[in-house]
């Protein structure tokens, strides 16, 4: 591979007042030995540009250096085709001159090391082979309830093959045999026929020439990657002797709903007690018996103990949810729900008085309108409080609730004749599976309600102890893993609809508490999740949040010691593994983070323009002083990609000073760290190492989930062989910061420079 | 609150919804109106608690609750409350649903569930005192008779005035004792020893002569003379103005008739007092409250019963004929012209006074101060119950 490096430095934007341009195109002459090197005072304006373009066709300069502005800017105007030139952006503007003084021999230094790394960088970088395949795009859409069908039915209508997989007889999901819903739409004042529309969209699905419908069907298993998914779909009832169907898809939306929780698990509220007192969902289906499936309007509620009409009925919010001992979280459904019915029970039983018991009412968004219409019914009365006893009297036939820490200030009693628990939703996401070989140690509060809440995984491992969803044919696990509490999602809030299973999305109310109305647009969500994502696969492009990455890493078998550590930590479980250890990676499946690099011992994975090797040398190239002045001290700094580095950049925007002495290595994720770098800089006489990388924990930030977190995991080890080289551990110092927190960064910086001022110079400097 | 089983009725939240214009069923008790209030404290953190009790229909709480009375409309729990419940305006609905649970005849309950059974009631009322007149003193006045001839004032006395304060003296009276049941004696938390009877009954007469309470319903900084020029009072200072104008006329005109049927026997000092003083606060107050009512910007005038109406037109009216029954007198009109004049005022002012003291808005005159006094006896009691406490 011919290296022609050209080196353009840009002196716009002040650059070229606040360092000696000539100098730098000097030393980067000396040190880089480029075929070009210049500078230019407006290298993104067109003249700029064309230079570039003229050198790269008359000069055939295939690395480009880049050293202008922060790499998140400007990428339109410095955009060169990726396979056949690599362009490594060199940031003096936002890193350097905009926070380190002007004229200044630091400011100075701290550029010439940054086109240094830059230069050794790009010299070392390979230019990305993509894996361009011909690959399947049908989507399998598991579960055929209402996300289940508009999954469907959207996939289809944008020319997309379907193969949809119901363990029913019917599709139609929850609703099905169900009798009313709230109106859907504004101003959300009445109730309406809950089959509405939903007939015509299951014959809409039924009909589609697109969508291959499997009923009484489950997914025995699923093995392979986004594009070449083998799903191997049997009978959902084991006494059919059908055969077991195979299907090949290139991406999956997983619309497996939820079901209600363990009503026997609300004895606490009296369930049990009497006939008379049920969960909301009971409720529903008595409401189906009594309608004759929606036949009949006119009918009254009657009491199922003695089939009296119901005078008084009573609805506890939140039973069994929001609640450590049960469901921690809010279903969102159950008090619009329980509002629905207290319509209906006013409609068909006009002398019935409603209570409705809350923690809070919560009915989100504009079904708000809804609440508020129920409130002003005269004989739906509402309190905030909590259920102390319900107890049962026999002899009256009545059931007598303490209401305690009222709204009224005090205590109440109710008495009523019928009872209603409205309990939340438990996701769908797979069956716990209690083996020996499976780790659910590690600080996992395993909760009281056991399928519900799954154990969190230790750091180390991402292994699933579920099954019986998608029955995954991967190495860390069957199922899809959990974000919190069994919903199986990455990210709530920055990356909604995708998995820790590249290549599956769940959507509905088995990845988050929904109703009908959100879950129809989850379903085109996930659809486009997942269209894109055979899309991208099939270009060889990566998927969020490294869209259109065209590297993946390379394992150098021969050399692998089958430690395994790869394979365990790959939060995206992209890694399969033989019998004897030995990793066999799924590039498909894989979101580049980087993540297996970091934990390889041996060093054998690496990108073509990320490596262990090209770190190195990118450190190797830096300019240490010997002479021990305070000036002199180096700290390099690794920096997130995603969040630390951009937040370096808004402070570099609000022009607040930083100390010279740091040198910032941007690295894909904190997980693609490896701990031969640190070796390679304190050997080097680097001072001292400052990780800057994504928050982790429960509500973790990490763009890939676990990175940041293994990081420092994988310190622990480091500190050890630290303390053998006579060195302090606290040299190396893990910090994690949020994009908003860019204003804390001159402080954290200064607290570490001080730390290891007060530790002296690294003794290995100058070996 | 005691823990008892609660009793919910459908029926009185309709009640307290047509006797008012309150969302109170909007409420979701977020103890805004409590918070803003002047005169709310933290023992009796109304109008919130009202909210929740009128939203659940809790008769025996309403009925047996003062707090409706202690609330003088400042409209800042309306203004301040996010979800438009009004709570100023359920105050005033509870009071209407109070004045009913006070009448033990069930006339109030009809007068204010019916703007047509209250001009029924009037119009009845009103062809009583017709026919009463046409018996004592025939449809026209004798030829060449005087005006005490005429209209003889002993026989007004005899056959107007004393039953009609016997009347509303004894329905006044029972109506308060009912009060006083369901509001003192039903509350077996609280002992009133009877001294306390006497030595807070000042209580009573000063916030019946001064409606003091009326000025702390602006809590606002500044001087009281401040306030006073920024106009803060006017409303406390009018109504006042209006209520010591009428019981200054009622108790004149109830025992010293003859002063107002004979312009000579009048005192220097009482043609100032009843002339000059009552006649323009009568009218000017009515007038004022009339404007508020239609021009809707104050809080506590932006919603009109039918009840407040006919209460204000009345009175109105009462006032217009009177001075004109006055100045024919004075001015020396004859006597045929009196005699009419007189008919008429006598045909308003029956049924303001039979109708509207015991039945209706006019009872407030009565009720609140002794809502007051109910209320200071009880925290004076409940104090001094609790020093006990203390001591032993």
């Amino acid at each position: 591979m011919d290296n022609n490096l050209g080196i353009y430095i840009c002196s716009g934007c002040d650059i070229g007042k606040s360092l000696n341009v000539e100098r730098l195109v000097n030393t980067a002459k000396d040190s880089n030995k480029p075929v070009v090197c210049i500078s230019h005072e407006f290298l993104c304006g067109p003249e700029g540009v064309n230079l570039i373009k003229n050198d790269i066709a008359e000069k055939k300069i295939n690395k480009l250096v880049i050293a202008a502005c922060s790499m998140r800017a400007k990428q339109d105007v410095f955009n060169f085709d990726p396979l056949t030139i690599h362009t490594e952006r060199v940031n003096l503007r936002e890193h350097v001159i905009w926070i380190s003084p002007p004229n200044d021999n630091n400011t100075q230094l701290l550029a010439e090391d940054y086109i240094n790394m830059g230069a050794s960088k790009a010299k070392k970088a390979a230019f990305p082979e993509p894996l361009i395949q011909d690959l399947n795009k049908t989507v399998l859409v598991v579960g055929g309830g209402i996300t289940g069908l508009n999954a469907a039915i959207n996939s289809a209508k944008v020319g997309y093959e379907v193969v949809l997989v119901e363990k029913k007889s019917n599709l139609g999901g929850f609703p099905y045999s169900k009798y009313k819903k709230w109106e859907t739409k504004p101003p959300f004042d009445k109730n309406i026929w809950i089959k509405e529309g939903l007939d015509e969209l299951i014959s809409r699905v039924e009909s589609s020439k697109r969508i291959k419908i499997y009923k009484n069907s489950k997914i025995k298993s699923v093995s392979g990657a986004p594009g070449k998914f083998n799903v191997e779909i049997e009978p959902s009832d084991k006494d059919n002797a059908a055969e077991v169907i195979n299907e090949t898809v290139g991406s999956i939306v997983a619309a497996t709903g939820w079901k209600p929780y363990e009503a026997k698990k609300l004895d606490y509220l009296g369930y049990g007690l009497t006939p008379d007192i049920l969960t909301n969902v009971e409720l529903e289906e008595l409401y189906s018996e009594l309608s004759e499936n929606g036949k009949s309007e006119s009918f009254t509620v009657k009491r199922k103990s003695n089939g009296s009409a119901v005078k008084s009925i009573a609805f506890i919010q939140c039973a069994g949810s929001r609640d450590e001992n049960h469901l921690p979280y809010c279903s969102t459904v159950c008090c619009m729900s329980s509002l629905k019915e207290a319509a209906l029970i006013r409609k068909n039983n006009p002398d019935a008085n409603v209570y409705i018991i809350y923690k809070d009412i919560r009915t989100p968004g504009e079904y708000e309108n809804f609440y508020r219409k129920m409130q002003d019914d005269e004989g739906i009365y509402m309190v905030k409080g909590a259920v102390s006893d319900i107890s049962y009297d026999k002899g009256n036939n009545e059931i007598g609730v303490k209401v305690k820490d009222t709204l009224f200030g005090g205590d109440i009693d109710l008495n009523v004749e019928m009872l209603v628990l409205a309990s939340g939703m438990v996701p769908n996401s797979g069956e716990i599976e209690y083996g020996q070989d499976v780790n659910l140690t590690a600080g996992n509060p395993t909760s009281a309600s056991g399928a519900s809440c799954p154990p969190s995984i230790p750091v180390s491992t991402a292994q699933v102890a579920k099954s019986g969803l998608l029955n995954l044919a991967y190495r860390q696990g069957k199922e899809m893993p959990d974000l919190a509490y069994g919903f199986p999602d990455s990210n709530f809030i920055c990356f909604p609809y995708e998995s820790r299973r590249t290549g599956i999305y769940p959507a509905g109310s088995v990845r988050m508490p929904m109703d009908t109305v959100f879950s129809v647009d989850d379903a085109k969500g996930a659809v486009l999740k997942a269209i894109q994502c055979v899309e991208q696969t099939s270009k060889g492009k990566a998927v969020h949040p490294r869209s259109n990455d065209m590297t993946y890493p390379f394992f150098d078998l021969p050399r692998c010691t089958q430690c395994k550590r790869c394979t365990e930590e790959c939060p995206f479980g992209a890694i399969d593994e033989d019998e004897k250890g030995t990793p066999k990676y799924n590039p498909e499946r894989c979101r580049r983070c980087g993540v297996c690099m970091g934990a390889c011992p041996v060093r054998i994975i690496s990108f073509k323009n990320y490596s262990p090797d090209i770190v190195a040398s990118m450190i190797k190239s830096l300019y240490i002083p010997e002479d021990p002045t305070d000036e002199n001290y180096r700290i390099l700094v690794f920096a997130c990609e995603n969040d630390a580095y951009p937040a370096l950049d808004i402070l570099g925007l609000n022009k607040i000073n930083l100390s010279s002495n740091i040198r910032v290595i941007p690295v894909r994720c904190l997980g693609s760290i490896n701990n031969v770098w640190y070796a390679d800089a304190l050997s080097k006489g680097i001072d001292g190492i400052l990780l800057l990388g994504c928050k982790f924990g429960d509500d973790y930030q990490c763009h890939f989930v676990k990175g940041s977190e293994l990081a420092s995991y994988r310190m622990g080890n480091l500190k050890e062989t630290l303390t053998r080289l006579v060195l302090e551990e606290e040299r190396v110092r893990q910090i994690q910061l949020e994009f908003t927190d860019y204003m804390k960064l001159p402080e954290i910086v200064e607290d570490f420079v001080n730390k290891i001022k007060s530790l002296g110079p690294n003794p290995y400097k100058g070996f | 609150m005691k823990n008892t089983v609660v009793k919910t009725d459908n029926e009185l939240v309709k009640y307290i919804k047509e006797v008012g214009e309150s969302n109170f069923k909007k409420c979701f008790q977020c103890g805004t109106c409590s918070a803003v209030c002047p005169l709310s404290t933290e023992d009796r953190p109304f109008p919130r608690k009202e909210m929740i009790m009128a939203g659940w229909g809790m008769k025996e709480q309403l009925v047996s609750d003062l707090d409706p009375w202690l609330c003088y409309y400042c409209g800042e729990c309306s203004k301040n409350c996010p979800r438009k419940a009004e709570p100023g305006e359920l105050m005033m609905s509870l009071r209407r649903f109070l004045i009913s649970a006070y009448d033990w005849t069930g006339i109030s309950k009809l007068l204010y569930k019916s703007k047509y059974a209250e001009y029924i009631a009037i119009l009845i009322v009103a062809l009583g005192v017709l026919i009463e007149w046409a018996v004592l003193f025939g449809l026209h006045p004798a030829a060449g008779a005087t005006l005490g001839q005429a209209v003889s004032p002993d026989k007004i006395d005899y056959y107007f005035d004393w039953p009609i304060t016997v009347f509303l003296g004894v329905m006044l009276t029972s109506f308060i004792y009912n009060m006083f049941r369901k509001t003192v004696l039903s509350d077996a938390g609280v002992k009133i020893p009877l001294k306390l009877y006497f030595t807070e009954a000042w209580s009573l007469m000063f916030n019946f002569f001064t409606q003091y309470r009326y000025a702390k319903c602006d809590d606002s900084e500044g001087t009281s003379s401040k306030k006073l020029t920024e106009g803060k009072y006017n409303f406390w200072l009018t109504h006042l103005f209006l209520m010591i104008s009428y019981v200054i006329l009622f108790v004149g005109i109830v025992f010293f008739l003859d002063w107002f049927q004979n312009e000579n026997s009048l005192p220097y000092l009482h043609i100032i007092l009843f002339d000059y003083f009552a006649s323009i606060g009568l009218i000017f107050g009515t007038v004022y409250f009339i404007v508020k009512r239609l021009t809707k910007k104050i809080e506590r005038s932006k919603f009109s019963h039918h009840t407040d109406w006919m209460f204000v037109i009345l009175l109105f009216l009462t006032g217009v004929t009177g001075v004109l029954l006055r100045a024919s007198i004075v001015y020396n009109y004859s006597v045929s012209a009196i005699f009419y004049i007189y008919l008429v005022h006598l045909m308003i002012l029956f049924p303001m006074l039979v109708i509207e003291v015991p039945f209706s808005k006019w009872s407030h005159l009565a009720y609140r101060p002794v809502a007051i006094y109910f209320a200071n006896l009880k925290e004076k009691a409940k104090s001094l119950n609790n020093e006990n406490a203390e001591i032993s």
